[in-house]
């Protein structure tokens, strides 16, 4: 499947009250990841005021940002979650494993961070860049089904 | 970002509430839970809570039917390093007493705030859990 950008409103899987977002992006995905990817992109329908705080819309940069973590992810790890916007225009990542979890926040900036939790263990925070091999192949480790 | 001095004449036993989204509910967890997306603002890093001796679940959720409110207490946000301050300006009435705001220090980062708001998230409990019919 390959998400691209400059589709116009109908072409998106849209519920009736929300606005409308599209891709900014080009990103291939296999199909592993895809009801993550669905999730993310029902992000794309929140309105402004979302949060009746100001909050902004979802921009499709961090929606894009999210979906190429997941692509770095690749089809080993465990299905995400749940999906949720943080208010202020980001949106947070998270799996809940039976003695795991991992949440990794996508910032208005488009920068990464991620904490992970092992049960009876001090949580583990850190920024995370996408080009990170050595932080992304140890997240992968955590979230492993293989 | 708010400047406030923790007001110290909010007891830590004080019980706060706090409008959780439907979409910071994690509905396929056991028991089912808020995400630690109820705990956070990125623009103002400000959590606006209120206390709940003096309004109710049902008024905080007034015009959000299908929202839900958790319960923290004031000791536990200020464990996690939140200031606590009174903001009667912006409540759900004019001058509303019941209104606070968890602010997170200058000094705090990211990454503290990370994980101040799973931390937070982990102690609250529902004070009312909004379920579809």
């Amino acid at each position: 499947m390959i998400a691209a950008y400059g589709l116009p409103p109908p072409e998106w899987p849209l519920h009736n009250h929300r606005t409308t977002s599209q891709w900014v992006d080009v990103i291939e995905l296999h199909d592993g990841p895809l009801p993550a990817v669905q999730a993310i992109a029902s992000l794309s329908t929140l309105p402004g005021n979302w949060d009746g705080l100001g909050s902004p819309p979802i921009a499709p940069t961090i929606l894009t940002r999210a979906i190429e973590l997941l692509t770095r992810f690749g089809a080993v790890v465990e299905p995400l979650s749940h999906a949720s916007p943080v208010s202020g225009g980001g949106l947070q990542l998270e799996w809940y494993l039976r003695d795991r979890y991992l949440e990794v926040e996508v910032l208005p900036d488009g920068s990464l961070q991620y904490l992970f939790e092992v049960a009876g263990q001090e949580s583990e925070e850190g920024a995370l860049l996408l080009t990170d091999i050595d932080t992304l192949r140890k997240l992968v480790g955590y979230l492993s089904h293989r | 970002m708010c400047d406030c001095p923790d007001d110290l004449s909010i007891r830590n036993d004080e019980r706060l509430l706090r409008r959780v989204l439907e979409d910071w509910v994690l509905r396929n967890a056991s028991p089912v839970r808020p995400t630690s997306a109820t705990f956070k603002d990125r623009r103002s890093n400000e959590v606006s809570v209120f206390i709940a001796a003096l309004t109710s679940a049902d008024t905080i959720r007034e015009g959000h039917p299908n929202d839900s409110v958790a319960e923290i207490t004031a000791g536990e946000a200020r464990a996690q390093g939140f200031k606590i301050c009174r903001d009667p300006a912006h409540g759900l009435v004019p001058n509303d007493p019941s209104h606070l705001l968890l602010c997170a220090p200058t000094g705090m980062g990211t990454k503290a705030r990370l994980r101040a708001a799973k931390a937070l998230v982990d102690m609250a409990r529902w004070a009312y859990l909004w379920k579809e019919e």
